[in-house]
């Protein structure tokens, strides 16, 4: 197969959209209240030396992606143990976005309907973008960045100060700084670390791109949107407020009114959540496709897009008994799951292919 | 809806590998089955109402207790 490349334009867009992803729907920082704004910056601080972990990684073994790397730095025995582990992650990680955007559909837009038919299209379009590649979904992305951060986002946030009131972010710092970072943790682990999988999608940028400054202004300005996103919710509705809905961006939303000819614009909200969920769960059906084959040893891996997001979608299904679970998952579990696949394997990885790179051989050496 | 479901899921691998099947490339058929078969498992238990426990349980129970 020749290779797919994309630029680091577009590279940063997947990336920007794909942290966005269902965050901004479901909400997060619960714990910190009205200091969420204060979690979400010192997430985005302890995310940077992160990021460039994940560069260095994917720079060492340039063009190649994360199952490749795992194969060469632990051999092919365990390399393959450990992808399928990450395989398994990143159709967990599909099924969630899809159970996400099941609940809330289900429960926002039609409350009547089974949850699965709203996931019908949604499947067939990821299914579509996988096997058209990372090329598609990259220009597709590049184009759609505008519509997301510009006009819905800076829009739905200006729209919003007359309903805002300014006293609903105090007091700052009232419980301690404890739920600020127990919220940071949570915020960093989801979605900002999420991000591991680009070590597989970042296979595709150009040669001689700089995929440090890609992470970095993809976290940067996906984190950007969510404190935006966040800040309205809570000026809007109060630290509280936001905590007690479950799609509080929606909720914020809803309340503005523009005279009398703009309303309902919480529609927004479901558009942003559409499109940026497409990105989140055709990025995770790619990075499973490309592992299992890898583990295989198959050529093609678009092939697999069909019964890989036919499994995502049984597995949403399952996945929760209901929306307070889904809730109690991402912000109690969810953060304790994915510190493995998101730092502990990235930090070992790193350690080893540098040791098998001659990095820390030399100056063992020298001592 | 569900039965409904899985007759769709069993007709589009048969239109998927039968390409593969064609060209006598087993292991692509035996890795798209394997995958397409635990898919349809789980399809048939939420057909058939039977319960099953869903990784998102076994991960916390794992993590908590």
């Amino acid at each position: 197969m020749s290779r797919e490349v994309i630029s680091s334009k577009q590279g940063i867009s997947i990336m920007i959209l794909f942290i966005i992803g269902s965050t901004l729907v479901v909400g997060m920082g619960s714990e910190a209240k009205q200091d969420s704004w204060i979690a979400i910056i010192l997430a985005t601080l302890i995310a940077i030396p992160i990021v460039f972990l994940y560069s260095r990684i994917t720079n060492i073994y340039s063009n190649k992606n994360l199952f490749y790397i795992l194969e060469k730095v632990f051999g092919k025995f365990i390399g393959k143990i450990i992808s399928f582990f990450y395989v398994c992650f990143f159709i967990h990680l599909g099924a969630l976005v899809f159970r996400n955007l099941s609940e809330f559909t289900n429960i926002v837009i039609f409350p009547d309907t089974p949850r699965e038919i709203p996931l019908i299209p949604m499947v067939i379009l990821c299914t579509w973008a996988v096997k058209e590649g990372i090329e598609v979904i990259g220009r597709w992305s590049h184009m759609i960045l505008i519509l997301v951060l510009g006009i819905v986002i800076l829009g739905t946030f200006i729209f919003s100060i007359p309903k805002m009131d300014a006293y609903n972010i105090f007091p700052i710092m009232s419980n301690g700084v404890k739920p600020i970072v127990i919220a940071a943790i949570s915020i960093f682990c989801f979605p900002l670390s999420e991000v591991v999988i680009f070590t597989v999608v970042f296979s595709s940028l150009k040669n001689g791109t700089n995929r440090f400054k890609v992470y970095l202004i993809g976290l940067l300005m996906g984190a950007g949107g969510i404190l935006i996103s966040t800040m309205k919710n809570i000026l809007v509705l109060g630290g509280v407020g936001s905590v007690n809905k479950y799609f509080a961006s929606y909720n914020a939303n809803s309340l503005i009114t523009i005279g009398s000819a703009f309303e309902r614009l919480e529609l927004a909200i479901s558009l942003i959540y559409l499109v940026t969920g497409f990105v989140k769960i055709s990025i995770c059906i790619l990075a499973a496709c490309k592992g299992v084959a890898q583990i295989f040893n198959l050529n093609n891996h678009k092939f697999l897009s069909t019964p890989i997001v036919i499994l995502m979608f049984n597995l949403s299904i399952i996945i929760y008994e209901n929306t307070m679970e889904m809730v109690e998952w991402a912000f109690k579990v969810w953060p304790y799951y994915s510190v493995i696949f998101e730092v502990m394997f990235p930090l070992v990885i790193l350690i080893v292919a540098e040791f098998r790179n001659g990095i820390f051989k030399d100056k063992i050496k020298g001592l | 809806m569900w039965l409904l479901i899985l007759i769709i899921y069993i007709s589009i691998s048969i239109l998927e590998i039968y390409k593969y099947i064609k060209l006598k490339q087993i292991r692509y058929v035996c890795v798209y089955m394997a995958i397409m078969g635990v898919a349809l498992v789980i399809g048939l238990c939420i057909s058939l109402n039977i319960d099953i426990i869903s990784p998102a349980t076994i991960i916390k129970r794992f993590i908590f207790y």
